[in-house]
């Protein structure tokens, strides 16, 4: 030990030594086409030392005669040059390389691109704040294989939904999201203009080490902002701009109404009530959907010195709905610092903020069900705003006598739907130097999301109301989330060897509380809170809590940057599943050949890159939420009346939906190839996957033998959902030039899945919805030998010319999947001199959407109004024509009409392939010279469109949507005793439309 | 040296790290819903779940489904009604594994299992010193006296059973079918330790309750199911000599929301119009003017002869307790129309309270003048003949009719099962009264049921195309339904 420290002290003398002559050395620092970089950070090699270059690429650093600095950019080469005493060292900075020299991260540590071995996308979020992005999740719209973003609903405010290599579960496809090293369930609390690098763990050899964490279906790994030693800056950007709707969809008017309506009747013109007039023509399209703001604005402060760095932003964002009444704000904030204590102790942590205000319109419901998107559709144009004077409710909103259902003003103006939010996501770390090269890192996290929600029906102003006599209900929901993650890294070369080792255990914790009451009976309108009410029913409250205990580790070798190797395991005990099967252990293995290291590849001078990589893994999922307690049997309170007398005794009996102790979690078995590659220079680089995901285990709820007193539980099926697919992403640098530049990016994703395994006794209807005022037939199916997101019906196979009634099949079959055969994104960025312009294209093919808005707009039957389609109806036997007839005489055409209007028929199911401009910005780079003499650093002005266009065959508003389902509901607020909600996909029951939007925005960096 | 130190505190956080994820951490149990989890904590929840295990009874079996099953299937009564997919079959043996009457009852019965299970898994483990070690026996033996009266039905209507005896099925949710033999062994188990700890009354006065006499009353009923004569014995004069129970002197005394719980009864289900269809059995059988649907279980023409044969009709209490002759205010369905839709009809009435769904009648299960016929029947069958004649005639003089003429050993077999028919209509006795006399040579069920006859004197033509009742339907098929979920089940021979 004595020795040790001897060394130790002569080691810090040496070097004091070594401190003693130091030079300084200045220079300019170049990119490889001749133009200055500011922002390269110059380090010298072995310190912490560090400064960054000037506007004009310049720097000037202190620095020891013998010691070496290293210059590194984001997207450039590191370089290393010994200083040999020189004081003037310029250099020439080369990009080529860029993306297998960034460094990754990946769970429990990074990684340098180049020596990955598993299935990692990367995305650059350098376009987040000169783009209207408003949630982390857009940011990935395609931009990265085998990752799909969809848009659910356009709703401001509204969660995106993200799929990693088709649908990995059949109780929720959403990926994990891991923070700074924070798990979280979704990333809502996390401002796009504070992230500073996405990766996106694919395959289970990355995903494994987060085992039963819900990682089947990938995990999003995101790094917020962290300030820079030894540069400060002030970071702002502000974009402003105009939403309008996409698309309107062309109905009747009055006359054109009547006269579907006189079939309708048997030939008989339908006598409308007096005080409504034929003359009155409300377009409810444009009275519902208008031009609408979006405002966007945030502020990032960021600087560091030797000893640490920080972060500060703050952020604010209101967007208006394009339907009238929905609006979306936000203000949030983020900080975070990292500082070294002393030599072997360095601290630090994060704090994202936010709260937010969204009000709602009511959607995804059909017109009678208060939804006002198919409200808008349905409601006749001679329907009034207000009831006239003379019919039974006058000033209230107009409603159709013909057919239930207020006009779509109503839905949104008589009923107030407000949620105020506050999520906090933080973590608060210690680092500290072991000897040996032993980094111990413990770090706590945090997150707590609370939402609280306010309905009001007004008691007057409609007639919903009116029957009512007012409503109100307030629910509140808080989940609270900790996390302790303790590990120890281990980092060495030795020779040609590089090892890398992580050991660790985390501890995690979350608490659910929900409650919601809701009041009816009110006298006044007044008073909006439950205390207007003159009864309360249904007060409920509950909590939860669920647990996980893990340890885990990695071991990364690789021999002469040629072969590498990765090896991963993690224990997780959980007290998510039953409790016979409480732990769990999740392996993976993953190999790498850096072919292009290797002397035979030397004289090969057209690739520069060349890397095969293989893996297999095994990762996990939970349970679904809606059962957090799977082991137990809920009792339900009955009564037995002993003595055969009036006072009953209470008792508990075992209600129908019983514990399963031995329910485990899915488990994933999942195997990668892929290669990566660059050519001609590192001017085009491939990057290729092949996957085979195989997800077993399956969780369902199932209805047990009658052994068991016919009840229900949930069971691990031994069915398989396999999904396997080929994915590849392009980037080339067409055009290099000083003046010019054109770099593209295309990537494409192919996906197969199907569910194989299940008996044919296991059928499990999905995608359930309501038509009209009523019930409605499942849409989808989870079935053997089909993919998930299978609708299944009848298909409708073309309008008899002689009766007008549309031919179905005998019998209900497979009409197609939601899921798409492929997707795709092409991303252009073209510079020249200081404009920039950058499109963004992404499209879909081979998936279904099934429009349940237009089996209402398209019904043929009822009161309400239609989309113009219907006026090619079939009216006289010899018509041929795709629209059946809407004559209802109560035989053949009748049942006809009521069948199609009431089963899953591929009548209402449609194409959802698309291409869309998701994005076109054109930027102007304000001269560095000009703006240095007023203090600015770089200032950046521009303009962007977004969803400019689409090309698709979808007749609703846009084929990018999803209204039930898609594991979205599998999260805290749908904690509650019962089933799971099983995956439903591609099902457009008035969906909020998307929006074209149009903003101006700048980016000013002081 | 200071690195070290360092090395050792961060092991230690480490360790720390480690021990805060101590083995209960990742156990968690509800918080805001009672389960099994967080139940079966004080002596109140012992009690509470064995009311539990109670109420659960009051399911369609026992009010309702078990008398088409056994009164109805027999030649007591016709099944009747309007379901002609689920209920006709049982009348006409044409029952097939797809009827979803026997499908649901035999799920119904494990229903009531798992609620008995629940209490059998979960109280030995209360360690609440307000739940007395007598206390906890009583409601772990009222528990399996619970238990062992389903497995009687399923055992006597099914043969062999998957036995399920605990809540915790270790995943295995497709058990086989354990051989007679073992379920009647668990059910004499189950009921001998019920005997051992239950009170000859109910305990806290809350009647019915399972006490030592219903216990001792099943252990009979089901050595007679055995063939067990003799032990069947020792039980009935259990009962008998316990003095607990007493023949009301009139039968029509027995019935009615007002004569519940009686001297006469052993175990009933307790009703109290707690809510509608809690206790609708009585509506689905009574004559009520307002219902224009037909009713279960109408007296069979074969019935009314016996009746009638034993001079037990105008002037009988039991005759008139039994039923209600009425003109039926709805089309019926009965085989070959057995009685004239114009006339009145013999509705049973023994649960006389229709209540609409909601009757206050309580379920009579088992009563003493069903003991002391089965004393008789097993002293006849062991030779103590005049024993069995003075019990027989016990129950003959209480309903009003002559002793018995019988005399030798196979004529008082045969009187003693008239005497049961008669006494015991829509009480759900009759079908495994056959069953025994049939294993005891009594008689041939299956010459029986082939040759009932209706009102006008035509033979009924019974079983698939008429061509009879044949032995397999001695047993009900397994569902075809449970089969599929169940591949470890195997079908009863025949169907």
């Amino acid at each position: 030990m004595k020795k040790r420290l001897t060394l130790i002290v002569v080691m810090l003398l040496m070097g004091c030594a070594f401190a003693f002559a130091q030079t300084q050395v200045s220079g300019t620092v170049k990119d490889d086409q001749g133009a200055t970089l500011p922002g390269v950070t110059v380090t010298i090699k072995g310190t912490n030392t560090a400064v960054s270059t000037d506007a004009n690429g310049k720097y000037s650093i202190s620095v020891p005669g013998t010691g070496t600095l290293v210059f590194s950019f984001i997207g450039f080469n590191n370089q290393e040059l010994p200083v040999n005493n020189r004081s003037i060292i310029d250099v020439s900075m080369t990009s080529g390389n860029k993306q297998l020299n960034e460094v990754v991260v990946v769970g429990y540590g990074t990684q340098k691109k180049s020596d990955i071995t598993s299935a990692i996308a990367t995305v650059s979020v350098k376009d987040v704040s000169s783009r209207p992005i408003v949630s982390p999740e857009e940011a990935l719209i395609g931009k990265a294989p085998g990752v799909q973003v969809s848009i659910p609903s356009s709703e401001p405010g509204h969660d995106l939904s993200v799929r990693i290599r088709g649908a990995g579960s059949v109780n929720g496809v959403e990926p994990l999201y891991v923070v700074d090293g924070v798990i979280t369930n979704d990333i809502k609390t996390v401002d796009p203009n504070s992230i500073e690098s996405i990766s996106i763990l694919k395959d289970a050899s990355s995903t494994s080490i987060y085992g039963a964490a819900g990682s089947t279906n990938g995990v999003v790994m995101i790094t917020t902002k962290q300030g820079s030693k030894g540069r400060s800056a002030i970071d702002v950007n502000f974009s402003t701009g105009v939403q309008q709707i996409s698309k309107k969809i062309p109905v009747l008017d009055n006359q054109q109404w009547l006269g579907l309506q006189t079939e309708i009747n048997g030939g008989t013109a339908p006598v409308l009530p007096s005080y409504y007039s034929l003359n009155t023509n409300n377009n409810w399209q444009d009275l519902v959907y208008h031009n609408a703001m979006q405002t966007d604005a945030n502020v990032g402060v960021s600087g560091g010195s030797e000893k640490g760095t920080y972060y500060f932003g703050v952020g604010y964002l209101n967007q208006d709905g394009i339907m009238v009444g929905s609006n979306f704000d936000r203000y949030s904030t983020k900080f975070s610092v990292n500082q070294s204590a002393n030599k072997w102790l360095t601290v630090g942590g994060n704090i994202n903020y936010n709260r937010s205000n969204q009000r709602q319109v009511p959607q995804n419901a059909s017109a009678a069900h208060g939804g006002a998107v198919i409200a808008a559709l349905v409601t006749p144009e001679y329907v009034p705003v207000f009831m006239p004077a003379g019919s039974p409710n006058p000033g209230v909103y107009g409603y159709s006598t013909f057919y239930s259902g207020d006009n779509p003003l109503s839905d949104i103006y008589n009923n107030n739907n407000n949620t105020i939010a506050n999520n906090l996501l933080g973590d608060a770390y210690a680092e500290i130097k072991l000897p040996f090269g032993i980094v111990y890192r413990s770090q706590l996290n945090l997150t707590m999301e609370n939402a609280n929600y306010e309905y009001f029906l007004d008691p007057y102003n409609s007639l919903n109301g009116i029957q009512k006599g007012g409503s109100a209900t307030q629910s509140y929901n808080e989940t609270t989330r900790w996390a302790w993650d303790n590990t120890l890294t281990y980092d060495k070369t030795i020779g040609l060897n590089k090892i890398n080792v992580v050991v660790g255990t985390s501890a995690l914790d979350e608490k659910i509380f929900l409650s919601s009451q809701t009041g009816t009976g009110f006298g006044s309108s007044a008073i909006q809170t439950l205390n207007g009410a003159s009864s309360v029913s249904a007060p409920y409250s509950a909590r939860s809590e669920w647990s996980t205990d893990s340890y885990f580790g990695r071991a990364t070798y690789s021999y002469n940057d040629r072969y590498l190797l990765t090896a991963t395991i993690r224990t997780d005990g959980t007290s998510r599943v039953g409790f016979n099967n409480r732990w769990g252990t999740f392996p993976a293995f993953s190999a790498g050949w850096k072919v292009s290291n290797e002397d035979f590849m030397k004289d090969v001078n057209w690739i520069q890159d060349l890397k095969i990589r293989g893996g297999w893994g095994r990762t996990g999922n939970f349970p679904p939420y809606s059962l957090l307690y799977p082991s137990y049997t809920p009792l339900n309170p009955v009564k037995y009346p002993f003595n055969g007398t009036a006072s009953s005794t209470p008792g508990y009996s075992p209600s129908g939906q019983i514990g399963n102790p031995n329910l485990k979690w899915e488990s994933g078995n999942s195997t990668n190839f892929g290669f990566d590659a660059g050519f001609l220079n590192n001017r085009i680089t491939l990057t290729a996957d092949y996957y085979y995901k195989k997800v077993s285990n399956l969780i369902f709820p199932q209805v047990l033998p009658g052994t068991t007193g016919g009840k229900t539980t949930l069971v691990n099926l031994p069915g398989n959902d396999v999904n396997k697919g080929f994915e590849f992403s392009i980037d080339g640098a067409i055009v290099r030039q000083h003046d010019f530049g054109w770099d593209m990016n295309l990537n494409m994703s192919f996906n197969n899945n199907k569910i194989v395994g299940l008996t044919d006794a296991q059928v499990y209807p999905t995608g359930y919805v309501s038509l009209g005022g009523g019930g409605g037939p499942p849409l989808q199916i989870i079935k053997n030998g089909y993919s998930l997101g299978t609708f299944w019906g009848y298909v409708a196979q073309g309008v008899d010319p002689q009766t007008g009634n549309e031919k179905f099949s005998t019998d209900p079959t497979n009409l197609g999947s939601a899921l798409p055969k492929f997707t795709y994104g092409i991303a252009e960025n073209l510079r020249y001199k200081t404009f920039s312009l950058s499109l963004l294209f992404d499209g879909s093919y081979g998936n279904k959407v099934y429009d349940v808005t237009r089996q209402e707009t398209d019904q043929l039957n009822g009161g309400a109004n239609e989309s113009t389609a219907v006026l090619s109806r079939w009216e006289k036997p010899g018509d041929i024509t795709s629209v059946p007839t809407a004559i209802n005489n109560g035989g053949t055409n009748g049942s006809a009409i009521n069948f199609l209007n009431t089963n899953a028929t591929s009548y209402y199911l449609e194409s959802g392939s698309f291409f869309r401009l998701r994005n076109a910005t054109l930027g102007y780079n304000f001269n560095a010279d000009l703006l240095k003499s007023i203090g600015v650093q770089r200032a950046r002005l521009f303009v962007t469109g977004q969803n400019l266009f689409m090309i698709t065959k979808y007749k609703g508003y846009t084929p990018d949507v999803n209204s039930y389902g898609n594991g979205t509901n599998n999260k805290p607020g749908n904690v509650q005793d019962g089933g799971p909600t099983l995956l439903s996909l591609g099902i457009d029951d008035g969906a909020y439309p998307a929006a074209r939007l149009y903003t101006i925005g700048i980016n000013v960096q002081f | 040296m200071r690195n070290t130190k360092i090395f050792l505190a961060c092991a230690g956080i480490m360790a720390l790290g480690l021990s805060a994820c101590k083995k209960n951490f990742i156990d968690k149990v509800p918080q805001s819903s009672l389960t099994t989890g967080n139940f079966f904590k004080t002596a109140n929840d012992a009690e509470t779940s064995l009311t539990g295990a109670y109420a659960a009874m009051r399911n369609g079996f026992y009010q309702y489904n078990n008398l088409l099953f056994t009164d109805g299937r027999s030649d007591n009564c016709y099944v009747n009604g309007d379901d002609n997919t689920g209920e006709w079959p049982l009348e006409n043996f044409t029952y097939a594994p797809s009827n979803n009457k026997i499908g649901s009852e035999w799920s119904d019965l494990y229903s009531m299992i798992y609620a008995a299970n629940t209490v059998i898994d979960n109280v030995p483990n209360i360690t609440d010193p307000a739940l007395t070690a007598t206390r906890k026996n009583q409601i772990l033996a009222e528990a399996r006296f619970l238990r062992a009266m389903h497995y009687y039905w399923l055992v006597t209507e099914w043969g062999p059973t998957p036995l399920i005896t605990s809540t915790n099925f270790h995943g295995d949710y497709t058990p086989k079918r354990a051989p007679v033999a073992d379920v009647y062994a668990q059910i004499i188990a189950d009921l001998k330790f019920a005997d051992a700890n239950l009170p000859a009354t109910p305990t806290g006065g809350l009647v019915g309750r399972a006490t030592v006499g219903a216990a001792d009353a099943l252990l009979a009923k089901t050595y007679a199911q055995m063939g067990d004569y003799t032990n069947c014995l020792t039980y009935c004069n259990k009962v008998i000599n316990g003095g607990q129970y007493s023949l009301l002197p009139h039968f029509a005394n027995l019935w009615g929301a007002a004569n519940k719980n009686n001297a006469e009864s052993i175990f009933e289900i307790q009703s109290n119009q707690t809510g509608t269809y809690y206790n609708y059995g009585a509506e689905i059988f009574d004559y009520v003017p307002s219902d224009n649907w037909p009713k279960r279980n109408i007296g069979s023409y074969d019935l009314i002869r016996a009746f009638v044969a034993e001079g037990d009709t105008a002037t009988s209490e039991r005759y008139h307790a039994t039923f209600n002759w009425q003109v039926a205010n709805a089309a019926f369905n009965m085989p070959l129309n057995a009685w004239d839709p114009a006339k009145p009809i013999p509705f049973v009435n023994k649960m006389p309270d229709a209540g609409g769904f909601d009757s206050p009648d309580d379920i009579e299960l088992i009563r003493y003048a069903d003991i002391i016929l089965l004393a008789a029947e097993a002293n006849n069958q062991l030779g103590n003949t005049a024993v069995a004649t003075t019990e027989l005639n016990q129950i003959r003089a209480r309903a009003g009719v002559a002793n018995t003429t019988a005399t030798t050993q196979s004529e008082l077999a045969l009187a003693i099962l008239n005497e049961r028919r008669l006494e015991l209509v829509n009480e759900g006795q009759r079908w495994n009264d056959l069953l025994r006399a049939n294993a005891n040579g009594t008689i041939n069920i299956i010459t029986l049921m082939n040759s009932q006859h209706d009102s006008n004197g035509n033979l009924l033509k019974y079983g698939i195309n008429g061509a009879g009742v044949d032995q397999h339907e001695l047993l009900f098929p397994i569902a075809t339904t449970e089969l599929q979920l169940n591949p470890n089940l195997t079908q009863n021979p025949g169907y």
